[in-house]
């Protein structure tokens, strides 16, 4: 199965597509690795190691609360669109019925309507249902969770229909047919199979909430900001090894978060 | 990335089925679709300063967007950015999507899918401080020119061009991405039929695997376009306060000027633009395939 | 152990009646076999005896229970899939134990009744295994394991052989039938290798187009077909078209007049031939009651046997198969000889133009 290669043109392919490979990889290499530096102003080269801008980003307010509120927006919005999206996702995938074409467009539509337009949009449904009702959403933790919950629910749609459409649908048959009834044989079959979907679905759930910037851009409160939006905030005043090191965290973080989705399902399957 | 829903499995109608869906659906309805439909609303409303807005019917922001030169060069900004930023994709993003699909070996491949997808979302503040590094006066590339004796003093951030390398970078996980699925798609005998015709491997590359993979290209040319039309964070951060792009205007005039009308014209000229690019580039696609397929 | 009844079972998709009104009685302990070309709708009925599937009209009794309108779950058939769908996520021992934890079985008796299953079907060692670490035999086999287990009022099997080579699929066939002997279980499979169903039938049912074509004994079907389609689906290549003639002969389209016993005077019908019923003979020797000069066009060595096609003067061309005499070498006839072709008066069987 060897194949042959021209000589000059094979290898300027081949140098291409690892420098265009470079390209996109080493940004995030060179933010890791600064993170780790001693200067105290970013510069080349280091004048030594050290994990102090670690310690520094944590003690910061705005990164500290910054951080733990995306992930627990993370949490939340993935579990609540699973609570959303796998019912959908089951009537998607299993039954026919007129309408089912529209309602997939319409579960898939957050994904397709621009992050700062639906972002806008939100947010002035947010101050008119102020205005008429006096209840506040904009700014606080439900108007956030909300929106980080319409990022989650196409993706987890999507993955648990695919995952549902992967499961041979003579096996659900073998079930019902050894005597299961058709909710048994959901919980006792069709779950276990499905499990690695439903896992990618939380994974890539949080992720999307996690990174998420213009959605949340409109919606955040004082005292109440996602880690994305700490980090625009500090990143037109200042770049300094302590922004290196929030970068190298949550790139460990998502990168966890996507290894794990990769390992429960193919990543490329589902990007 | 949106798609037509998967193809039906042999199943059968059960009468609360649809209700399944019900509550996702109406969650995307009462905060999506209403959301928009008010914002539609509000852009035909006039907008008093001092008194945020006036209930009207009125075209009157949207001519201002047209007949405005300083929102003439936004748009005109954010077209430019994106069509360099595309073309670069498009031209850059190819080999490595070949290079994948056909050439790296098995134990590579899963490894080298993973290097494009992860970056894919990673979060654009991140890049975009990842860009600020590198790009910056105390930066790796003035550090590497001022040692190679290239140039002294290298300053690449606020510029456009420092815009569209960190655009290019975001975009080009996605070009890939697409690319190369639809060469996997592509069935690669096709190829060495050619090859044992007696085509040389540009030849090959010209008349069989860039027709091939062309609905591919053209949408993941597409998605990399729509997404540079509606960047944020690159602009604001890499491109500064001097370089206005579509998205963060918006963000300006409705969060900060308070002017909802125009911010919501605004808005919906940019979905406009991507709805319609996406719509249209699935439409050729769908005819292209069809045209194979029969 | 139960019988199967079908009255008058019809399903239709939208307008096109996929089962046409189909009205069969399998007796209890009797393996039927539905024989046909896929789309005949042979599945769609196995399928409605299982209960996936539920009928426009008509009823299905398993013994005197009229199960229509059942659901899959309550009906205690015993299904072996195509793919054999064993669950990838369990062993095989969960396998074979899900039915029977579904009947509240206690767990003693389980352990029991999958330990004797397995043995049964000589997997007894694989029991831990996950299916699959199993061959597509061995698949097939705990299928076949878990749909007994439960002890089925009728086992179904839907082309349980297809996707298993040709030696494999002979030795499963005959343990299957085996199986089948030896639990007195009334088992219907669908099929649409005629020589399978021949294999392994008590009865055979002919279906075509969502119709009951025939029912037989395989040696019925095999030697009498009474249609057209039943003849060519089960292997008659040469169908010619004539009409008979008074004296118990039959005038060929094509012109020749041959002997042929249950010719009818006057009557439109087809003479179906086996290409392995009739001989090739470098002269006319008498010996058949049918003898016709004509001229080998193709020949195929097969080893065992060839197979020729020849032409008569009239341009008709017949199929025929010879045995190879041991340490003959090559076809005995070359393209382009001149040959005699011929076959006795009862070894063709007129059927019914369509």
């Amino acid at each position: 199965m060897e194949r042959q290669r021209p000589r000059i043109g094979g290898v300027l392919y081949r140098a291409s597509a690892y420098a265009v490979l470079a390209f996109v990889l080493a940004p995030l290499a060179v933010i890791v690795w600064v993170a780790f530096f001693a200067n105290p102003i970013i510069g080349f080269p280091p004048t030594g190691y050290t994990l102090r801008w670690f310690a520094r980003a944590w003690a910061s307010e705005d990164f500290r609360s910054g951080f733990l509120l995306s992930v627990q927006l993370g949490i939340a919005a993935a579990a609540i669109s699973l609570l959303l999206g796998v019912p959908a996702s089951i009537a998607i995938a299993r039954h026919d019925f007129p309408g089912r074409e529209a309602i997939n467009t319409l579960l898939m539509a957050p994904l397709v309507v621009p992050g700062i337009v639906g972002g806008a949009a939100l947010f002035i449904g947010y101050l008119a249902f102020e205005l008429a009702t006096g209840i506040q959403i904009a700014g606080n933790l439900a108007g956030l969770l909300i929106a980080h919950t319409l990022l989650a629910i196409p993706w987890t749609v999507r993955l648990v229909t695919a995952a549902l459409l992967r499961v041979d649908a003579s096996i659900i048959e073998a079930a019902v047919n050894l005597g299961a009834s058709p909710f048994v044989a959901f919980r006792r079959v069709t779950l276990p199979a499905i499990r690695p979907g439903l896992v990618a679905a939380v994974m890539l759930s949080f992720v999307i909430s996690f990174i998420d910037l213009e959605k949340s851009l409109f919606l955040v409160g004082p005292g109440r900001t996602t880690l994305q939006i700490a980090i625009m905030n500090y990143l037109e005043w200042n770049l300094d090894p302590t922004i290196a090191a929030v970068a190298a965290v949550q790139i460990a973080i998502i990168g966890l978060a996507l290894l794990a989705a990769d390992r429960a399902v193919g990543l490329t399957r589902i990007i | 990335m949106a798609g037509r829903p998967p193809p039906a499995q042999p199943r059968r109608r059960i009468p609360g089925a649809p209700f399944l869906a019900a509550p996702g659906t109406l969650f995307v309805v009462l905060f999506l679709l209403l959301p928009l439909c008010l914002m539609l609303r509000y852009s035909f409303n006039r907008f008093v300063p001092g008194d945020m807005m006036r209930e009207a019917l009125t075209g009157a922001n949207y001519a201002k967007f047209l007949h405005d030169p300083f929102y003439q060069d936004v748009l005109g900004t954010t077209l430019w950015v994106s069509a360099v930023s595309t073309a670069i994709c498009v031209v850059a993003g190819f080999p490595v999507a070949y290079y994948l699909a056909r050439s790296a070996g098995p134990q590579l491949k899963p490894a080298l899918m993973m290097a494009v997808a992860l970056p894919l979302l990673m979060g654009n503040a991140v890049r975009s401080a990842a860009w600020m590094v590198m790009l910056g006066k105390n930066g790796v590339l003035a550090k590497l020119a001022a040692v190679t004796g290239i140039a002294a003093d290298v300053n690449l951030m606020y510029t456009p061009t420092a815009v569209i390398v960190a655009m290019v970078s975001v975009l080009l996980p996605f070009m890939i991405i697409t690319v190369q699925s639809s060469l996997e798609n592509a069935d690669r005998a096709i190829e060495e039929a050619a090859a044992s015709l007696g085509a040389p491997p540009l030849r090959v590359l010209v008349r069989v695997v860039l027709p091939l993979c062309s609905p591919g290209l053209v949408a993941g040319a597409v998605l990399c376009f729509v997404l540079s039309m509606n960047a944020y964070a690159t602009p604001v951060l890499i491109g500064g306060p001097k370089m206005h792009m579509m998205a963060p205007t918006v963000y300006d005039e409705i969060a900060k000027a308070m002017n909802w009308p125009f911010g919501a014209a605004l808005a919906f000229i940019l979905m406009a633009v991507t709805l319609i690019l996406t719509v249209a580039s699935n439409v050729v696609a769908q005819r292209h395939y069809r045209k194979w397929t029969g | 152990m139960a019988g199967v009844t079908l009255q008058n079972v019809t399903k239709h998709y939208g307008t096109s009646a996929v089962v046409n009104d189909v009205s069969l009685q399998i007796a209890p302990g009797e393996f039927a076999v539905f024989l046909g070309p896929s789309g005949c709708g042979k599945t769609t009925t196995l399928r409605m005896i299982a209960g996936f599937v539920a009928p426009t009209s008509g009823s299905i009794r398993l013994g005197a229970r009229d199960v229509t309108a059942a659901p899959p779950h309550r009906r205690n058939t015993g299904l072996v899939f195509q793919n054999y769908a064993l669950f990838p996520h369990m062993t095989v021992a969960a396998n074979v134990a899900f039915g029977l934890e579904m009947r509240n079985c206690p767990k003693p008796e389980i352990v029991e009744r999958v330990k004797a299953a397995l043995l049964r079907v000589r997997l007894e060692a694989f029991a831990e295994r996950m299916p699959r670490q199993l061959s597509g035999g061995q698949q097939q086999r705990v299928a076949l394991a878990r749909a007994l287990v439960i002890e089925p009022d009728v086992l179904l099997l839907d082309e349980p052989l297809s996707n298993l080579d040709t030696k494999l699929r002979s030795e499963m066939r005959e343990e299957i039938r085996a199986l089948q002997q030896s639990l007195k279980l009334t088992t219907i499979l669908v099929t649409h290798d005629q020589e399978e169903a021949l294999a392994v039938g008590d009865r055979l049912v002919v279906m075509n187009q969502g119709r009951i074509e025939q029912i037989g004994t395989p040696a019925n079907i095999f030697e009498m077909p009474r249609s057209r389609f039943v003849a060519d689906f089960t292997g008659v290549a040469n169908l010619l078209a004539g009409r008979g003639a008074s004296g118990g002969r039959f005038v060929l389209a094509g012109g020749e007049t041959v002997r042929q016993a249950d010719a009818v005077a006057g009557t439109e019908a087809v003479l179906a031939l086996r290409p392995e019923r009739a001989e090739l003979l470098a002269a006319a020797s008498g010996r058949h009651a049918n003898e016709l000069p004509a001229r080998v066009v193709t020949a195929t060595y097969l080893g065992t046997v060839s197979d020729y096609r020849v032409e008569l003067a009239s341009g008709t061309r017949l199929a025929c198969r010879q045995t190879n005499e041991p340490g003959g070498g090559a076809a005995r006839f070359a393209p382009g000889e001149a040959v005699w072709i011929g076959w006795s008066e009862t070894a063709a069987r007129l059927v019914a133009p369509e």
